[in-house]
């Protein structure tokens, strides 16, 4: 057989494809669900997130459920997400979507800081987003807040799945936004003081998180100023918490559970440094 | 029929003081038919780093082929023993890459990191990480193996008393999921140890 | 659904396997995303599902049940934090229902106006073995538009022993010792399992007694922890004890609200 038969008939190892998309499964999963088949649930964050402008700066906020279906994947994740010192972005939709897209933004960001020996703008951070995730036509299910400080002032935007963005000087997005937003338009007021945007965005979450089946837990802020980020979190609102402790102790004494087979395995412990850290 | 319950299977995974325990059931069905009763959807990766694959089993073995294929890589290059943080985001990225057109699997990474502090995560098939500090389980038997474990996990349990606790928990999901059962499985990783357990459980 | 899945078919590999090719050979041919996106009609669907969980524990001498009292829309919105689900039909029998709610009010009407006609006919208050029996007829009379509820009839028997009566939406019925319904149930059942059914226990290992106190207990236990993982599941606990010879008690206790 020729070198280039072998080629084509064994299938190639890649070892990195240095990051992109692997669609090799693409029309098998697709011929399985037409064999049938139903797409796995996969976790999103049916989210509340919130953003509001102050006087010089901005505060961010989101909760930290995130659901597969209508069971709680997730009680404490992380929403609020950091890009650069002073841009953070906040996401709903696919949970694993913006794990990835705000990482990849945060590296490319960090890059592009070294590289030109500048802060990043916002509006680059919002261009990469919005850039990437019109690439993939919605496909990539990432909504997200993004919004910081930079040198030309503070700045608020919202960036869909499918690529359009909007500038806000107020906003909340995912599925408690309905509960949020009315909270924000009742109370929002131009050029508020950090005390009090820090506060609306709090009720405005408690709002979400309340009246939201898939918002809850805890939640997340950050307030961004010229000056200096401050994160403040996980807060755990009173309606958030266990009213009552349960009743008895579900403790096993040992035997609880009949073993049939028992098989140790000793290694060697290798006591190590922690040179990690 | 999804085909995340295809051929059935749940993997749960605790942690406590300084151990982890992470189960299985030994189920391999075609729907509803069984065809295996003996096969473990928990992997060792080192001594210490456990990772459980559920869902289309097919798939968890190509997954776990490849999840063994650049944990050697990375062992290799580094001259160390992988952490746990480390191999989930590993996975994390693994899975995200066929973010369009993913494996049907969901996986679990359970272990203990050098300084013997416990870790266990899970996924979605897209790879979504969610790493609480209490418990995870993935598979056909999720909601009821967390509707146990919300009641049976305490702070800070001994070996033996997450182990009872991951046991009890996974027979109690093995009597209500008709996709998981023949037995069950559970390993206790502590910092100097393995223990494997073959559990009495239901046997359909 | 209740069902009974025997062998149906042991599906022939080789054609399975011919299908599946000629499937991934169509796909390829004509992938989704070439096509433009095809957007799902949404066909109009009489049924909603309002979610919220109900559960009944029987024992010796009492019957306990207990929901919550959330009402959701689209597993998201939620309608109001005060939704009863559960009717004390007489001093002997409670219905629970959970799933459609506007099925949940009908079946409770239906059940109501049949109890008020027995004891109109009768002169007496029918027995939770008899209301189980009609329970199961009108829900099985509706067999191919059901009542898309899932209920679970408790209550003192005859006898003065606790019972409890499950359904599947068109009126397979089960004496059990304990059941649930609802969003939660999956997270419930398990738990009892293990702590009533003791069926994870090994033998010889201590096994409580199933006494009111502990009956009470375990049912809060459970709700507590289905409304930590489960979201359409919380609010407030409604606990309705009947124990044998004595009124029948109701009480509301606390839930997380988010």
């Amino acid at each position: 057989m020729a070198t280039a038969d072998v080629k084509s008939t064994v299938p190639h190892m890649d070892m990195d494809r240095g990051g992109a998309f692997d669609f090799s499964n693409c029309i098998r999963n697709q011929a399985m669900c037409k064999m049938g088949g139903k797409a796995p649930k996969l976790t999103s964050t049916g989210t509340t997130i919130v953003a509001v402008a102050f006087k010089g700066g901005l505060v961010m906020g989101a909760d930290s459920r995130a659901t597969a279906g209508n069971i709680i994947a997730d009680k404490h994740c992380e929403k609020v997400h950091k890009l650069t010192e002073s841009i953070y972005a906040c996401g709903a939709g696919t949970a694993a979507d913006l794990d990835q897209v705000t990482k990849m933004l945060s590296g490319n960001l960090r890059l592009l800081e070294l590289n030109t020996g500048r802060k990043a703008r916002v509006i680059t951070a919002l261009r990469q987003a919005k850039q990437h995730l019109f690439n993939y036509q919605g496909y990539i299910g990432a909504y997200l807040l993004i919004g910081g400080v930079d040198p030309t002032g503070p700045h608020l935007y919202m960036c869909s799945a499918n690529g359009t963005t909007m500038a806000f000087p107020f906003t909340a997005q995912g599925s408690g936004s309905y509960a949020a937003i009315t909270i924000l338009e009742r109370d929002f007021k131009v050029d508020m003081t950090k005390d009090e945007a820090e506060k609306l965005v709090q009720r405005a979450l408690e709002a979400g998180m309340h009246g939201d089946n898939a918002s809850g837990n805890s939640l997340n802020l950050v307030i961004i100023e010229p000056s200096e980020t401050v994160f403040k979190g996980p807060i755990v609102p009173e309606f958030c918490k266990r009213p009552e402790p349960n009743d008895l102790v579900y403790k096993f004494q040992a035997g609880a559970t009949k073993v049939l087979k028992h098989k140790t395995y000793k290694y060697d412990v290798v006591e190590s440094m922690d040179i990690t850290h | 029929m999804s085909i995340m319950s295809y051929t059935g299977g749940t993997v749960v995974a605790m942690a406590g003081d300084e151990c982890v325990c992470i189960a299985s059931d030994l189920r391999i069905g075609e729907q509803m038919t069984t065809i295996a009763t003996d096969q473990k959807k928990v992997h060792k990766v080192t001594d210490k780093v456990y990772v459980g694959l559920a869902g289309f089993q097919s798939d968890a073995r190509t997954v776990l082929e490849k999840i063994m294929f650049r944990k050697n890589l990375y062992e290799l290059r580094e001259n160390r023993n992988i952490k746990p943080q480390v191999l989930s985001e590993m996975i994390s990225n693994l899975a995200y890459q066929h973010r369009f057109g993913s494996y049907f699997t969901e996986p679990l990474v359970a272990g203990l990191d050098d300084t013997n502090k416990p870790y266990i995560c899970c996924m979605d098939t897209i790879g979504c990480v969610s790493a609480p500090r209490d418990f995870v389980a993935v598979g056909t038997g999720q909601e009821y193996l967390l509707g146990v474990c919300e009641n049976f996990w305490r702070e800070n349990m001994k070996p033996d008393e997450l182990f009872e606790a991951t046991a009890q928990s996974i027979l109690s999901c093995l009597e209500r999921d008709a996709a998981s059962g023949w037995g069950a499985v559970v390993y206790t990783i502590t910092k100097d140890k393995v223990n494997v357990s073959t559990i009495k459980a239901r046997m359909d | 659904m209740t069902s009974f899945t025997g062998i149906t078919a042991v599906a022939n590999a080789t054609n399975e396997m011919a299908m599946f090719k000629q499937a991934m050979k169509e796909v390829a041919a004509h992938p989704e995303w070439m096509s433009s996106r095809q957007i799902e009609r949404q066909r109009w669907n009489p049924y909603s599902m309002e979610g919220g969980s109900t559960c009944a524990i029987s024992g010796e001498n009492f019957a306990i049940v207990a929901s919550d009292t959330r009402m959701t829309q689209n597993d998201i919105n939620i309608l109001t934090r005060d939704a009863e689900k559960i009717q004390i039909l007489n001093d002997n029998i409670i219905l629970t229902t959970s799933g459609f709610y506007g099925d949940v009010l009908q079946l409770k009407k239906v059940l109501q106006s049949r109890l008020h006609k027995y004891r109109f006919d009768y002169r007496s208050d029918m027995s939770v073995d008899l209301c189980a029996e009609l329970l199961s007829r009108n829900l099985y009379y509706r067999r191919f538009f059901p009542y898309y509820t899932g209920a679970i009839l408790a209550g003192i028997d005859e006898h003065g022993k606790g019972a409890v009566f499950s359904y599947d939406p068109i009126g397979c019925i089960e004496r059990l010792g304990y059941s649930a319904s609802g969003a939660a149930e999956p997270m419930i059942i398990p738990f009892l399992d293990c702590q009533i059914g003791h069926v994870t226990l090994s033998e010889g290992y201590e096994r409580p007694e199933l006494t009111l106190d502990r009956a009470i207990s375990l049912m809060k236990d459970s709700f507590r922890g289905a409304a930590e993982r489960e979201i359409s599941t919380g609010d407030k606990i409604h606990l309705v004890i009947a124990e044998a010879g004595k009124p029948v008690v109701v009480k509301f206790l606390p839930l997380r609200e988010d």
